[in-house]
């Protein structure tokens, strides 16, 4: 996260202070501010700040406008926000569950579907790693609305309390909100070790989620395949064997590389 | 509350747009390939491990070592000049029409047709070539382990099937294609090294050669070498950080390319190339052992295959990207709706590019030298026509640095002169109308732009279609979207318009 690339190098090391400067530069001139005013307000030099907003925007977190003569915020300095909020009491995060990027990478490489993965801490739901080739619209609705979704429905299994307040909110016409067809879906998952969403948070969208288990069988996070309904087959055992496979060596390796981290 | 936190905290409640902008290459495996798979691309095209073999021949009849050493460093700085043009481009957009629609960020869409033209006859120009000596190469090959092709029917069948691999290949994938290129160029890259630095191989020092002009050959040379060293930039689009890893690429297989051709020139003066050098300009009858022969028609052979792929698929992704723009029929921009790659643009280059190359094997088509000084004079047209985009551009979206600018007007002049000494000087020592077919093609970039004005302007409207940013990007809240001169829904600044 940050500032990755090597560009800026040691001997620069106001490098990520400039690049907030520029951020906030452009946080406060608006869409479509030239490179020149940004370099102006934030008093960082031209030829570097041309280099850095560069860098911001290969990076995600400013975007070009479509003459490319200007910028905006992009999305990803929305991770920004949530590094403060990490960075602040909150030390549940730490040992948070995240799979290898090379792992999940891998396991791209050998499906057309997205591939998403999701941590649980206590009764929170974070995706922590999101598929660049597929895009994912409605996200905190998956977050929010747990029994509507594949990843929620794995977290409800084993903590049916979170279900939240009844009666559950239908999303689509599909959408199960009888409390004992969910019992019994959540009974269900419970057996297969594997949670299924068919047209449940929005219409023309599946998914298929298996539970990644630390040591001691605690569900820790899953890893996801969503795709267009009709595309992703829920029943196919391939993809099923397959994702189970990964996150069994999710499950082996992240704690490795969390040490590491 | 500073604004940027004050912009973060207001995304979470900001509406989505009702219509949001998407990037017009999304039909395209987007965000597919790794920074090593784009690198294979470029690498691909040089056909670098080629070079090392034929440029020594260059540097051996005309120079001397210092001389030599000195001119390969000259034409490598003058290339990473003309990377560093480029790569102001690469470092701000992707694009799947590369230089193309470059130039047309920069000098608009009557240049950026003549770059369209150029760029079209130099990558099928170029991949035609490779694939006619690659096919020689692969026959002289066979031969020497005792299957002997010859005949029509033998020749045919050798295109043929290298033509439906290449295309098979390149169909299959963005990222099945770099992994075979770089699988083939570093096999062809193993081989000639090894050959080179083979104990036992190496001969007495050669003396200069010391024709005349021999630094102006062996710098067009080494620089025609290193050409299509930029075939990365039509693969931003389908790479994984594009404003990164393309830039990185562009920057560094000039300098990877050059470092491997000073290491062939230091073997071929010192004596140590003597053998491969030998079997390259006499074949069997050199008196070299046959492996030594076959192990280098197979490496010349991988490495022009290599980049006649290579070639073919950066020329498959201009046609993609023209046919997207409404230029050419709309089955240009058709993608193959598993691999994601431009199909019916890729039979269309891959068949005229086997036909092409095939017809030179059968002796039907003027030779192959021909066909290279307009594919050369094209390379340079591009060339200086996005020296002087780079500069124009930098301009208009006021980021221009003095370097930047500075290195703009040398290669556009450099640029000019060579082109007018590939035009004027050049055809005096040839009887073929190479310099009329050159003017023909740069006019035609201009007749095309002309009747495209007449018949069809919302064509020129369309024009310079680019990976642009799409309302997924941008912070909810922080983007002003509207329409563009196409009608379509795109991030605008406050200013704009």
């Amino acid at each position: 996260m940050g500032v990755r690339s090597r560009e800026p190098g040691g001997h620069e090391p106001r490098a990520v202070q400039k690049a907030f400067w520029l951020l906030e530069a452009v946080a406060r001139l608006g869409s479509g501010a030239t490179a020149r005013d940004i370099s102006q307000l934030s008093g960082v030099p031209p030829a570097t700040a041309y280099r850095l907003l560069n860098l911001l925007v290969s990076d995600g977190f400013l975007v070009r406008t479509s003459d490319l003569s200007g910028f905006a915020l992009g999305r990803r300095t929305r991770e920004l926000a949530g590094v403060a909020a990490a960075e602040e009491p909150a030390p549940v995060t730490a040992g948070e569950f995240r799979p290898p990027r090379a792992l999940v990478e891998e396991l791209r490489a050998r499906v057309r579907f997205g591939i998403y993965a999701a941590a649980y801490t206590g009764d929170r739901v974070r995706l922590v790693d999101r598929d660049p080739d597929h895009e994912l619209s409605r996200e905190s609705a998956i977050l929010t609305y747990l029994h509507a979704s594949a990843v929620g429905k794995l977290l409800l299994a084993q903590h049916p309390e979170l279900a939240g307040p009844r009666p559950l909110r239908p999303l689509t016409v599909r959408t199960i909100v009888e409390p004992d067809t969910l019992a019994a879906e959540l009974t269900e998952v419970r057996e297969t070790g594997l949670a299924r969403e068919v047209d449940e948070l929005r219409l023309g969208r599946s998914a298929l989620a298996v539970p990644v288990r630390d040591r001691l069988g605690g569900l820790v996070g899953c890893l996801v395949a969503i795709g267009r309904t009709g595309r992703i087959r829920i029943d196919d055992g391939g993809l099923v064997e397959l994702l189970r496979n990964y996150a069994a060596r999710a499950a082996d390796q992240s704690g490795e590389s969390s040490t590491v981290a | 509350m500073s604004a940027l936190a004050d912009a973060i905290a207001r995304s979470f409640t900001a509406a989505e747009p009702e219509r949001p902008a998407v990037s017009p290459l999304r039909a395209l495996g987007r965000r597919r390939l790794s920074g090593p798979q784009v690198l294979a691309q470029s690498v691909g095209t040089t056909g670098c491990a080629a070079s090392m073999v034929l440029l020594p021949i260059t540097l051996l009849h005309y120079g001397t070592p210092l001389s030599s050493a000195l001119t390969l460093l000259g034409a490598v700085l003058m290339t990473f000049l003309i990377a560093v043009c480029i790569t102001q481009f690469t470092r701000r957009q992707a694009a799947a029409g590369g230089l193309y629609s470059f130039v047309f960020q920069g000098l608009g869409a009557r240049a950026a047709l003549s770059a369209g033209v150029a760029l079209l006859v130099k990558y099928v120009g170029s991949a035609t070539a490779t694939l006619y000596s690659g096919g020689q190469a692969l026959m002289l090959a066979l031969a020497a382990v005792g299957v002997p092709v010859g005949g029509v029917l033998g020749t045919l069948a050798v295109y043929l099937a290298i033509a439906a691999s290449v295309l098979a290949v390149l169909v299959r994938g963005a990222r099945v294609a770099a992994l075979a290129m770089l699988a083939v160029e570093a096999c062809s890259l193993a081989f000639i090294v090894v050959l080179t630095v083979l104990p036992g191989t190496a001969g007495p020092p050669p003396p200069p050669g010391g024709a005349p002009h021999g630094t102006l050959h062996i710098a067009l040379s080494a620089l025609f070498s290193l050409a299509g060293f930029e075939s990365a930039t039509f693969f931003g689009p389908e790479s994984r950080r594009p404003l990164a890893s393309v830039t990185r690429v562009v920057l560094l297989t000039p300098l990877l390319c050059g470092g491997l051709f000073l290491f062939a020139g230091w073997a071929a003066w010192t004596g140590r190339g003597a053998s491969v050098l030998a079997a390259a300009t006499d074949g069997a009858g050199s008196g070299v052992a046959t492996p030594v022969v076959l192990a280098l028609n197979l490496g010349l052979a991988c490495s022009w295959l290599a980049s006649a792929t290579a070639s073919s698929h950066a020329a498959s992704r201009l046609v993609y990207s023209m046919g997207v723009e409404r230029l050419l029929p709309r089955f240009a921009a058709a993608v193959h709706p598993r691999f994601r790659t431009p199909h019916l643009a890729l039979v269309v280059i891959v068949t005229g590019v086997a036909v092409a190359g095939t017809a030179l094997a059968l002796g039907l088509a003027p030779a192959r030298e021909h066909l290279v000084q307009v594919v050369r004079a094209m390379v340079v047209t591009a060339y200086a026509l996005v020296a002087v985009a780079s500069v124009r551009f930098l301009c208009r979206i006021r980021e221009q640095t003095a370097p930047a600018v500075a290195a703009g007007w040398a290669v556009a002049v450099a640029g000019v002169g060579l082109l007018g000494a590939l035009v004027v000087v050049e055809p005096l020592e040839s009887d073929y109308p190479v310099s009329a077919i050159v003017v023909a093609l740069l006019a035609s970039g201009l007749g095309w732009w002309w009747v495209l004005r007449r018949r069809r302007p919302s064509a020129l409207r369309r024009m310079g279609v680019f990976d642009a940013t799409e309302s997924a990007d941008v912070l909810p809240g922080a983007g002003v979207f509207g329409p563009d001169a196409s009608g379509a829904v795109v991030l605008v600044g406050r200013r704009a318009g």
